[in-house]
């Protein structure tokens, strides 16, 4: 009936949560969704006049355009059309531009430009979204983009032009990009929340290094996606920044990983860890030379895109060598790792022949999908487990040592500590002679008799409630031991010392308590010593003192062993 | 004796440290990135205006300047009259902050924005939120008029000063501002999101993931409600009505996985603070149906239950001290940690409650009161909260793992590594319970007793230890090896497949004729085997005890087997 209730609830609190949970699920996408929906965007794919370096292209439509050749820097691409009519009075274009100067004319008006004086410095023009406002009332005007590419052999592509009213220019490029934005944002605070916390534990353990590692590698790929997807352009940064970002980033990738292999198997041997240094540094030597390229401004960072790509494939080569290890001889912890680790490797593999096919042939539909991020969101995740798997495992085995450990000094009847451990504690206490300790040794009377007269369970029976007696007494207090047959031992030590009367008063009134229960009642005689006793002979001659007292008290009372 | 020291590893030290700042540096320079790289043309416009409040004039005063000495009612209306700035961008502007209220623009007499009328009218919640008005061309140094109506009474306090942008910018300036609350209201809500629908599968499992569900749904309704608060909500939505309703029906709820929570981890608590803990519950619950309900069916507008749900949080916050706190001395550390991080939340929740008041009945324009730290407060809520489920796990994974090892050690013969007797009857409760077939092999060592007395015990236990090692190389692929005692030993298959079984004897001959080098006598045993199969149809008194049934037979069989085998050696 109680567990029957209480499936029910259960059930009910699933069935609620569920329902909240799907709530928010649709409030926050699907809401959203349908509020965006009525963002409309106007056809700007075809009819335009292209010009490129004077050859003309009548009706061109954008997306279905490539250019024989890749542009050199200085080609010079000019497209004309009408504006749609009807078109709202506050308008405005998102035009996706990949490097290159980008001028914008209404009716022969300049309305906008972009990296004139960096084009002619021979500066980085980057590329991504320019979110560009059209004059009042421009309906039906003819609209004129020029670009400038700045950069040797760069896309063959033509931009990407969308128009929608002024307020919904970024909302629209919110509501295509809301699953990227929420995943590589959470990836980013996760990735700075790891890092933070691991580092405060790591100076205790050194294990928590893999945290670290997957922090930084978190954040570094968060980063690079946001950049790669142009949402940072929603927080108002300019395409060359958000550019150069992306591709610092993605140079800086290998440390992290690298890293994070390193950290994530202890068990590498020294000289195949030395086999990292040869990638390690190849990706050191080759950032600095890429940066000091770029803001030189000799060679541009992307054009250090096919580099990075052989470099890429070294490290990840030279990673799974030092990781190896045969799949069946892996930990479920390993396991989870090496899974995770080629699903980012399959999906990275996929990003870079995306990309390159999405360089060579634009127009080919399908290559702008990517899907790289649930490749890091799998590899992340999987990272984390892995390292929980493991960390459980350890908890595990540490458990288990500690039960053998302990069981050595255990009696296994009364689940005390056994002779073995009193002498182990009596030895410690022992080394300082200053030591302030007592001991009282208990003798349980009439055992002999009980396991003649009604058996050893009965006798059993006696010892037990005799050690959870003297258990519930000194709890908190001392240490108890069971020195085999009859014999008890307390250990008082320090301050705790005088502890050691009011024990014993609570023994004596606790062995009528618990003698109800048992055929001859619980009694013990007892004796007690503590170190000012002691004299030369130290802790065994306080023992032998308050042996030879409990005999004294066993002889009084006429209850003697054998008597 | 040694005395150990603390190992402290140097440079594991200072590589962390290295870590950390080279982490914090590029962090440090990401977030300067985009707040340096933000270029901003907004400007805060706050007058001097003409402002009408009813039939009261106040004349040029600045919006900074102007507060409102009276409860605002239903229906007031505020009218701020002014002339743009000559210097006006070409397409700009002007932003407008409100709270539950319809807003009107014109601009040189010709109205050019409206928000909210058809709400009102339909009596209907209006929502708080940034209007973006784009003024007409050729505004510049031209009259405008921005007229407000209150939708509720106690509306707003003040009017917030109003902003310029040009228009393309102004999107842009609106998320940079608000990229730490996007950034961590996200989180919250992919975190809430993950943790809570993984543990919503698993609760049926095991009881205690039940806390891993409160803790996402907390998250997860606190991130929606900070995303929604700051009106960061807006960057994906500019529904404002249904983002102002979102924001309190969150905030509602939120409270009510964080009792429940509390409620769950404090079961071991008197009866009469679980009562009262089970009403804080219940009477969260109700109050958030209501609300919810009472905004759905129209009758009452989810935002003015806002004072009642401030008394209920005091109210519940007083009852959970005194019936959840417990002696600091009492608690795990998990408990601690948990405690830890609802103070802080306590905390700093008190000290915006504390803000938010100054800021709407005291101090109406202090613009550094604008900034609540509570998404900050929350993060670090979130994390605490979380790492002290870890540790909750961690906890009683370690119990767990300590029961386990202790009952491993319980069911294990020491000098064999093979299961014992005790673990055999536990098998065979658990065997006779269920319908899987099974077969069990008794079996006997022979010749233990003539080797003890003759070569010694010592030589006797060499022999069992063989024995076994033989009798689990073969065995324990298919099944469970226990040593019962002495000398017997016995097998046990579940589900078994004969041609195994038969190979499984196979090897297990092949490795007693190797095992027996160096022994005085060959290592041989009787056996005798019995299925469950044979006593399908027991009667139903003896239904428990059909393993027992089993192994008797088998008993029997092994016997009978022995003595076979003895009357053949005799006869040789």
């Amino acid at each position: 009936m109680e567990k029957k209730k209480r499936t029910a609830w259960n059930i009910i609190r699933v069935i609620v949560c569920g329902a909240v949970l799907m709530f928010c699920v649709y409030s926050l996408f699907v809401k959203v969704a349908m509020e965006n929906r009525h963002i409309t965007k106007y056809a700007m794919d075809s009819g335009w006049k292209v010009t490129i370096n004077g050859t003309s292209y009548a009706n061109v439509s954008l997306s279905h355009f490539d250019k024989p050749q890749r542009y050199e820097r200085g080609d010079i691409v000019s497209m004309e059309r009408r504006l749609p009519y009807p078109f709202p009075y506050h308008a405005g274009l998102r035009i996706r531009v990949y490097q290159a100067e980008v001028r914008v004319y209404v009716d022969g008006k300049e309305i906008y430009t972009y990296g004139q004086d960096a084009f002619s410095r021979g500066k980085y023009l980057g590329s991504g979204y320019h979110f560009v406002q059209l004059p009042d009332g421009c309906g039906g005007q003819k609209l004129r983009i020029v670009l400038i590419s700045s950069e040797k052999r760069s896309s063959r592509a033509l931009p990407d032009v969308v128009a929608t009213s002024v307020s919904d220019m970024y909302r629209s490029f919110v509501a295509d990009n809301i699953f990227s934005i929420y995943f590589n944002l959470f990836i980013l605070l996760l990735g700075v929340v790891l890092l933070i916390i691991s580092l405060a534990f790591v100076s205790m353990n050194g294990a928590y290094l893999v945290l670290t590692a997957t922090g930084l590698f978190s954040i570094v790929i968060s980063v690079w996606s946001l950049c790669y997807e142009k949402i940072f352009e929603l927080f108002g940064m300019s395409p060359a920044a958000i550019s150069q970002l992306e591709y610092i980033f993605l140079y800086i990738l290998p440390f992290p990983f690298l890293f994070l292999m390193l950290e994530v198997r202890k068990d590498i041997p020294i000289d195949r860890k030395r086999l990292l240094h040869i990638p390690t540094l190849a990706c050191a030597c080759f950032l600095f030379i890429a940066l000091y390229f770029h803001f030189t401004d000799y060679m541009h960072l992307p054009k250090m895109i096919n580099t990075y790509h052989g470099i890429a494939v070294i490290v990840y080569i030279t990673a799974m060598v030092i990781i190896h290890k045969p799949f069946k001889k892996q930990t479920a912890a390993e396991k989870i790792f090496t899974v995770s680790l080629y699903c980012l490797l399959v999906t990275g593999i996929a990003e870079v022949i995306r990309f390159s096919l999405q360089n060579r042939f634009s127009s080919v539909e399908g290559l702008q999908v990517t899907y790289f991020p649930p490749g890091v969101l799998i590899f992340v995740a999987g990272t984390i487990f892995s390292y929980l798997v493991n960390l459980f495992r350890r908890v595990v085995d540490a458990q288990e040592i500690a039960t053998l450990e302990e069981m050595t000094y255990v009696d296994s009847m009364t689940g005390i500590y056994n002779r073995m451990k009193a002498n182990e504690r009596f030895a410690a206490v022992d080394q300082d002679k200053e030591a302030v300790y007592a001991i009282a040794i208990f003798d349980l009377n009439g055992l002999k008799k009980t396991n003649d007269t009604y058996g050893h369970e009965e006798g059993d029976r006696l010892i037990k409630a005799m050690a959870s007696v003297l258990k519930q007494a000194f709890f908190g207090v001392g240490d108890v031991f069971r020195m085999g047959g009859d014999e008890f031992v307390v250990l008082l030590t320090g301050d705790k010392t005088g502890a050691m009367e009011t024990g014993i008063k609570t023994v004596v009134s606790m062995e009528e308590e618990v003698s109800k229960d048992t055929k001859i009642p619980v009694d013990a005689s007892y004796g007690v010593a503590d170190s000012t006793e002691a004299g030369d002979g130290g802790i065994e001659a306080v023992a032998r003192l308050a042996d030879s007292r409990m005999y004294e008290m066993k002889k009084r009372s006429g209850k003697g062993r054998d008597f | 004796m040694k005395t150990e020291k603390p190992h402290i590893d140097q440079k594991l030290i200072l590589r962390s440290m290295a870590l950390l700042i080279g982490g914090l540096v590029v962090l440090a320079s990401l977030f300067y990135m985009v707040h340096t790289q933000r270029e901003t043309d907004s400007r805060i416009f706050s007058g001097p205006f003409t402002v009408y409040d009813g039939d009261e004039r106040a004349d040029s005063v600045g919006l900074d300047e102007y507060s409102i000495d009276h409860t605002v009612k239903r229906g007031e209306v505020f009218v701020v009259q002014g002339t743009l700035p000559d210097n006006l961008p070409e397409a700009a502007t002007l932003s407008v902050l409100t709270y539950l209220s319809t807003v009107d623009v014109s601009v040189n007499g010709r109205a050019c924005y409206t928000y909210g009328h058809d709400l009102y009218k339909a009596g209907d919640i209006v929502g708080s939120g940034y209007h973006y008005v784009n003024l007409p061309d050729n505004s510049a140094g031209k009259p405008f008029v921005v007229e407000i109506t209150a939708g509720e009474r106690n509306a707003f306090t003040s009017i917030p000063v109003f902003h310029l942008t040009s228009a393309d910018r102004q999107f842009p300036d609106f998320a940079g501002k608000n990229f730490f609350n996007l950034l961590i209201g996200i989180f919250m809500i992919v975190l809430g999101m993950i943790s809570a629908g993984i543990s919503l599968g698993l609760v049926f499992k095991r009881r205690r993931y039940r806390r891993l569900i409160y803790i996402g749904m907390f998250v997860l309704l606190l991130g929606i409600w900070i995303l929604c608060n700051t009106k960061t909500m807006q960057i994906f939505s500019t529904n404002l009505r249904f983002n102002t309703i979102l924001e309190y029906a969150s905030l509602y709820m939120a409270v009510i996985p964080i009792f429940c929570l509390i409620r769950f981890m404090r079961n071991d608590a008197e009866p009469w603070k679980k009562y009262l803990m089970d009403a804080i519950v219940v009477f969260t619950n109700v109050f958030a149906v209501c609300t919810i309900v009472g905004q759905a069916s129209g009758i009452y507008h989810i935002s003015n239950w806002l004072l009642g749900f401030h008394f209920e949080c005091g109210a519940a916050l007083i009852v959970y001290i005194f019936t959840a706190l417990k002696p600091v001395r009492e608690m795990t550390a998990s408990e601690r940690l948990m405690n830890i991080a609802i103070l802080i939340m306590c905390v700093f929740a008190g000290a915006d409650l504390v803000r938010f008041n100054v800021q709407k009945y005291i101090m109406a324009n202090e613009a550094s009161l604008d900034m609540s730290f509570l998404p900050l407060a929350s993060l670090v809520f979130t994390v605490l909260l979380f790492m002290s489920n870890l540790y909750y796990f961690y906890e009683i994974f370690t119990r767990q793992a300590r029961a386990d090892s202790l009952e491993k050690a319980a069911y294990e013969d020491p000098v064999t590594g093979l299961y014992n007797r005790a673990y055999s009857e536990k098998r065979f409760k658990e065997l006779s319970k269920k319908k899987t077939p099974f077969l069990l092999i008794n079996m006997d060592l022979n010749g233990l007793k003539k080797t003890n007395d003759t070569y010694g015990h010592e030589v006797g236990d060499r022999l069992i230890f063989r024995f076994a090692t033989a009798l689990s190389e073969g065995f324990s692929d298919i099944g469970e090896t226990y040593r019962m005692g002495g000398d017997e030993f016995m097998v046990l298959v579940a589900e078994p497949d004969m041609k195994k079984v038969r190979e499984a004897f196979q090897k297990l001959f092949e490795r007693t004729e190797a095992y027996s080098y160096g022994l005085p006598t060959k290592l041989s045993f009787a056996y005798g085997m019995a299925a469950s199969g044979q006593f399908e149809d027991v009667p139903e008194e003896h239904e428990g005890k059909r393993a027992e049934l089993v192994y008797q037979l088998a008993d029997q069989k092994m016997y009978a087997m022995k003595q076979a085998q003895k009357n053949t050696s005799q006869s040789v």
